[in-house]
């Protein structure tokens, strides 16, 4: 087991910079527009990583229970996640920036970076078609969750550095700003999703 | 050389510093169109571009965009010792120069992209619809265009920006629209330019592209805080009649409500509401400090006297730099045209 954690870790570690490129882009903008505090961003963070985190296990619990029957997600999973990541991404940044918050005003809600957080987990990047594919290879929902386990905290390392921005909230125009990234990174994935479900 | 002395000479004799500095930075612009758009089609038989993926172009915009991307191949290029890398550290030491000088002075005294935009928000005159503001959060739109770049540009290695939203690339070699996704860039190039560049300023009579769109306006407002230029507002002579609001081509100046108008860090030092205050309340000042009053043409000052206002030296750093950039393409420009014309 110790060997497979091992493993898990080091294919985590040596691909996270590029789960950091796939969850900037939710995590970066929303992260920037909240209001400031060390607490609260941990909170953020937290939150998005407990959702990145359940996803991971989702899938770990599911091809170790299916094998390779489940080893192959469906090609329309990653188009779904943009669509549904992009449709909240827009709704928090119209949430933020109505004068009237109204329905879209629970958007803006709590919960948000934990879907947003499983949304970035349950899309299929290159790092995490390896990942899959070595699970393909255990045979055992105990060993396929060890071994995610141990790449979710590889990649962790990366998504965590994403912290490091938060004092820059100081200028509130940027969180402003960031709000409207937000909405932005909303569109761009809903196009994406929209493509990829083509 | 004669026109930038020219254009000094005009703004010292008139008294109107954005009239003419408008004209020299849509020269400006127009030389850079000419130049760019007869080198692409000279050098490709056809203004395509085919390439699958792009380089980030020299140009401040890409640049801004880009930001994080230069910081990562620096960092590269740094710790591999190959010098002859080391583009965006030289870029880096001209754009602190220039900001520095200028400040966010640049999007108004050298910008090519803000001369295209200047050029046609000036091109209706009276019949532009001028006299609206928005709420202040739209005019955040530009910082939050360039968060979203710069962050989507770095973790997909791409000028995202420049692929996909730059108005300008119309004017420099369009992508060859091959695909779905490179039909899909075209068409939103062409309805950016169209929107940004053209019609919202022919019909606002703003600077669309500057004030809602440009990354690099936005960077340029944070970082252009170095640079000691600035317009300030005098509100004990100002009559709150809102000229100056409406004026604002870059929307720069909030309502302010039954208030005073308030000047935002967005300004870009065009000197349009210094212009059209008929109180003289707006001038240009070194930090906000007072300058010993606005000096208006012909008011009785010694010509020696304005050379020193904060105004002088404004328009003298303007059209330095701005004639400098100019001198790399302008020379060009005007050969391409005059080949053409004798053709
Ligand atoms: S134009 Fe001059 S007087 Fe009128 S609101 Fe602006 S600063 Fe005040
Ligand atoms: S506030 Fe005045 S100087 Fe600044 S951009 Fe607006 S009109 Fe130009």
């Amino acid at each position: 087991m110790k060997a497979l954690f091992a493993e898990g870790l080091a294919l985590g570690l040596s691909t996270g910079l590029y789960c950091l490129g796939a969850c900037a882009p939710f995590l970066v903008p929303y992260l920037l527009a909240e209001e400031t505090g060390w607490r609260r961003d941990l909170t953020v963070l937290g939150k998005f990583l407990i959702g990145r985190l359940a996803a991971y296990m989702l899938f770990a619990v599911v091809v170790g229970y299916l094998g390779a029957r489940a080893a192959t997600p469906p090609p329309w999973l990653t188009g779904v996640a943009f669509l549904l990541c992009g449709l909240a991404l827009i709704g928090y940044a119209v949430a933020r920036n109505a004068p009237r918050p109204g329905a879209c005003g629970r958007l803006a809600a709590p919960g948000m970076p934990l879907l947003m957080g499983f949304l970035a987990g349950i899309n299929i990047c290159p790092p995490f078609t390896a990942g899959l594919v070595r699970l393909l290879t255990l045979g055992s929902v105990g060993r396929c969750v060890v071994y995610f386990a141990a790449f979710y905290l590889g990649t962790t390392v990366y998504v965590a550095a994403t912290l490091l921005l938060a004092p820059l909230k100081a200028v509130p125009r940027l969180r402003a700003a960031a709000s409207i990234a937000c909405g932005l990174s909303g569109l761009w994935f809903a196009a994406m999703g929209l493509a990829a479900l083509r | 050389m004669g026109f930038t002395a020219a254009i000094a000479f005009l703004v010292m004799k008139t008294g109107r510093v954005s009239r003419w500095r408008a004209v020299f930075l849509v020269v400006m612009a127009w030389a850079f169109v000419v130049r760019f758009k007869a080198q692409a089609v000279g050098l490709k038989a056809g203004a395509f571009m085919t390439e699958p993926t792009q380089e980030v172009p020299y140009c401040h915009v890409a640049l801004s965009s880009t930001i994080l991307n230069a910081a990562y191949n620096q960092y590269l290029a740094l710790k591999s010792g190959a010098w002859r890398q080391w583009g965006p550290l030289s870029l880096g030491f001209l754009w602190l120069v220039f900001t520095l000088a200028l400040g966010q002075a640049w999007c108004s005294w050298v910008c090519y992209f803000g001369g295209l935009d200047e050029g046609f928000s000036r091109l209706l005159g009276r019949f532009r619809l001028r006299r609206f503001s928005l709420p202040p959060a739209v005019r955040d739109l530009p910082a939050g265009v360039l968060i979203f770049f710069a962050v989507i540009s770095m973790t997909s290695l791409t000028p995202m920006f420049c692929l996909w939203a730059c108005p300008i690339k119309l004017t420099t070699s369009f992508l060859d629209p091959v695909d779905a996704v490179r039909k899909a860039q075209t068409v939103i190039l062409v309805v950016m330019a169209a929107g940004t560049l053209v019609l919202g300023p022919l019909i606002t009579g703003k600077r669309v592209f500057c004030g809602l769109v440009c990354p690099f306006g936005a960077w340029q407002s944070l970082w252009g805080q170095v640079n000691p230029f600035r317009v300030t507002l005098d509100k004990e002579s100002c009559t709150r009649c809102r000229l100056c609001v409406w004026a604002c081509p870059t929307m720069a100046i909030e309502h302010g409500g039954p208030g005073h108008p308030r000047i935002i860090p967005y300004c870009n030092r065009c000197g349009e509401c210094v212009d059209v205050c008929p109180e003289g309340a707006i001038s240009f000042t070194l930090l906000g400090l007072p300058s010993g009053g606005q000096v208006v043409a012909g008011a009785g000052r010694s010509p020696l006297a304005e050379l020193w206002e904060v105004r002088s030296l404004l328009v003298f750093c303007g059209l330095v730099l701005g004639g400098a950039v100019g001198g790399v393409f302008v020379p060009d420009a005007l050969r391409t045209l005059a080949k053409a014309l004798l053709r």
